[in-house]
């Protein structure tokens, strides 16, 4: 697994990265979407400390940065889990129950509409419109791993097995 | 040149350099509804209310239209009448009318339309308004997203005049709210409660604070006594509201309303604002000699001051510690009436006031300076609530002692009006050649900024004016990359200065123009010029301060440091 433990606690946001991208982009205000995106990627979402810096460094108010922030889906101000379970809502998905499986997830992560992540850190689940393999549907993807013809006790076990992992890991 | 004329509804209607056609119809007494444009911000083009229809039948926005020779619009065609029906049904849809109760009634656009165009039921059942809390952290305005329609108007001001950004339009969609960034409250952002916003919001969902029943409840009280103080500027934006021109001052119709409303007793706020001058130029002829970091900016405006705090705190020692016309009148009332009960209201123009007014420093011997501020605005509501008929009232004059001032003091509604007065006071010459001289060096005019030199003596002053935040930055700016050397700024955070303040009745640019004529006649009938002539000024000092100038006439804030 490429990705790292997103860091919940504000003091570990490094600025001195925050400044590295923006050097990168000259500070440049046309290029907030850039530089927000080299954020995220490190952090997996957008720290408030991050985005408020950018918005001084660039020269343009706090409230608009965080405007643009949220007009975009792809961009996500809140702290994400360790996994990131996609889950895919798309026709063919539906059709084939692709509802249970979101349920299911729910259930077994601690989640649900309301409260897209975790309370342990671990899961994050989000509902995307189509993930282009209709094919295998239903389909959710976890990080960058496709878990194809889910069924609510396969979802079941994937939360466990990540959980195992996750702790072994630690 | 060959006169440009367009054909609106069939008239012919002469332009020049109007920047839309929804200007050049306004020009010639055609009114196009509009809600998210406004003259002095950048086009939006948002509301679409303000679409007209051009000669092929196609239907185009008029604030986003440039005029061109020849061109053919119509303004009331049947499609134009019910293109702009479905729009309001569509605004209304997702805005939360509560017309009889809400305090921009009367004064709303949406509603004025609304009437206008006789959309007399909701056409979409379901209404979508925000159910964002409401926003009251801040002293001065109140955010109330559930009726906001998205014109972006606020967003304009706060950003392109202001240069502060307080809010914007965050989220996406039919969520799409307009609000601070993080989720955060007003007073949790760089906002100054300058009211702009407010003034220019042409539905509820920004308005200013208003305390009306705080001030009935004490004139109602007979063991108070309830001292007024009245701004420069409330003279020039109160006539205009009771069908009067606004290009004449009504002082003195003024003080007979507020002892009609059962005031006890009435001030002139300009007294304090001679002192401000006395004050403030004391200080900065000191400088000078000290060879104290310049420049030295004015401290009246707290709009400006709040400013100053959240945005340049290392230039706070470079304010005066002269305390404002409102804070300085604040603690001479408390040592006229020392052993009373005294109740001290301040009539201003501005809503950034009722900030001041609260702040910690505003306390002298354990008494609150200034206990509740009232903007013109809402004096006027409480003229119009006693039944007064001000059109007709006889003129009379604020109390006395501490009721004579100069026309030094009246000009501090204006942009410029402090520096003239600063300047009124240093060359300390009362003649009409050397006032007239001063009027024309550069310091009147409603430009963002101002700069030019005077010399007094052997010494050469050079000085610059800003009103408008986003031009005191701009001034700041240069100063600070040295491109540019001053001695002594002016700084105003409304546009034009406090005769354009939100705490006045919104005003178009001709209105604030009117204004500024009425402040200059006000200045023209005080006989007394310069502020050293305040024949008030020995009681002051030697009766009522005794020693005491400095400590109940400075307000050093936290990022003064001591010195």
């Amino acid at each position: 697994m490429k990705m790292e433990r997103t860091e919940k606690t504000l003091e570990n946001v490094n600025l001195a990265f925050v400044d590295a991208v923006l050097d990168k982009y000259g500070c440049d205000k046309s290029k907030v979407i850039a530089i927000m995106q080299d954020v995220q990627e490190k952090y997996r979402y957008l720290p408030q400390e991050a985005l408020t810096h950018i918005a001084k460094k660039v020269g343009i108010s706090e409230s608009k940065l965080y405007g643009v922030a949220t007009f975009y889906g792809n961009f996500s101000l809140d702290a994400k889990g360790k996994y990131v379970i996609k889950v895919c809502r798309g026709t063919a998905c539906h059709v084939r129950k692709s509802s249970n499986v979101l349920q299911a997830l729910y259930e077994a992560t601690g989640t649900g509409e309301e409260k897209s992540s975790s309370d342990d850190g671990l899961f994050t689940i989000e509902i995307v419109s189509c993930l282009g393999a209709c094919g295998l549907s239903p389909v959710v993807m976890v990080n960058d791993v496709v878990h194809a013809a889910m069924t609510p006790d396969k979802a079941k076990s994937l939360v466990a097995d990540l959980r195992e992992e996750a702790h072994e890991h630690a | 040149m060959v006169e440009k004329k367009m054909i609106i509804d069939g008239i012919e209607c002469p332009f020049t350099d109007e920047r839309n056609v929804l200007e050049v119809a306004r020009n010639n007494g055609i009114d196009i509804p509009s809600l998210c444009y406004c003259e002095n911000l950048s086009i939006y083009g948002g509301c679409r209310l303000c679409l007209v229809e051009n000669d092929r039948g196609g239907m185009d926005a008029a604030c986003s239209m440039q005029p061109r020779n020849g061109l053919v619009v119509h303004t009331h065609s049947k499609k134009v009448i019910e293109s702009r029906r479905t729009t309001l049904q569509l605004l209304m849809s997702s805005h939360r009318a509560e017309c009889l109760t809400c305090e921009q009634s009367g004064r709303c656009k949406l509603q004025d339309y609304a009437h206008r165009y006789n959309v007399v039921e909701p056409r979409f059942k379901e209404n979508t308004y925000s159910r964002e809390r409401l926003d009251v952290s801040s002293p001065c305005i109140t955010r109330d997203p559930s009726k906001c329609i998205l014109c972006g108007l606020c967003v304009r001001m706060c950003s392109e005049v202001q240069n502060i950004g307080a809010i914007d339009f965050t989220k996406r969609g039919k969520k799409v709210i307009v609000a601070p960034g993080f989720g955060k409250m007003l007073s949790e952002t760089g906002c100054v409660g300058c009211g702009q916003c407010a003034a220019v919001c042409p539905t509820g969902a920004i308005i200013i604070n208003r305390q009306i029943p705080e001030m009935w409840q004490m004139l109602n009280d007979p063991s108070k006594k309830v001292v007024v103080q009245v701004a420069p500027s409330v003279r020039v934006g109160i006539a205009e509201e009771f069908g009067m021109p606004a290009d004449e001052p009504v002082t003195g119709k003024l003080v007979t309303a507020l002892r009609r409303l059962g005031v006890d007793v009435v001030y002139d706020t300009n007294v304090t604002a001679d002192l401000t001058i006395m004050e403030e130029s004391a200080e900065f002829l000191e400088k000078i000699k000290t060879g104290a970091k310049l420049p030295m900016f004015t401290s009246c405006c707290p709009g400006w001051i709040q400013h100053v705090e959240k945005a340049h705190p290392h230039l706070m020692p470079q304010v005066s510690t002269a305390g404002s016309p409102m804070e300085m009148l604040g603690a001479l009332i408390r040592q006229e009436f020392k052993n009373e009960d005294v109740y001290s209201v301040a009539i201003m123009p501005c809503t950034a006031k009722k900030f001041e007014a609260k702040r910690p420093e505003l306390e002298k011997d354990g008494k609150r300076l200034i206990d509740l501020v009232l903007t013109t605005d809402e004096l006027i509501r409480l003229i119009k609530a006693a039944g007064i008929d001000f059109k007709n009232l006889p003129d009379s004059e604020p109390d006395s002692p501490l009721g004579d001032y100069t026309g030094a003091g009246v000009i501090f509604g204006v942009t410029g009006g402090v520096t003239e007065a600063v300047i009124r006071r240093v060359l300390d010459d009362a003649s009409p050649d050397t006032l007239k001289s001063i009027a024309e060096c550069g310091v009147r005019g409603l430009d963002g900024i101002k700069a030019f030199t005077v010399t007094a003596g052997d010494l050469s002053i050079r000085i610059a004016v800003a009103n408008g935040l986003a031009n005191a930055d701009r001034l700041i700016e240069k100063v600070e990359s040295g491109e540019e050397q001053f001695d002594f700024i002016e700084v105003m955070a409304c546009p034009n200065g406090c005769i354009g303040g939100g705490g006045q009745p919104p005003a178009s640019n001709a209105r604030k123009r009117e204004r500024v004529t009425a402040i200059f006649k006000a200045d023209e009938a005080c006989e007394l010029k310069i502020p050293q002539q305040n024949p008030d000024l020995d009681y002051i000092y030697n009766e009522l301060l005794k020693g005491r100038a400095h400590e109940l006439l400075h307000i050093h804030y936290p990022g003064h440091g001591h010195s």
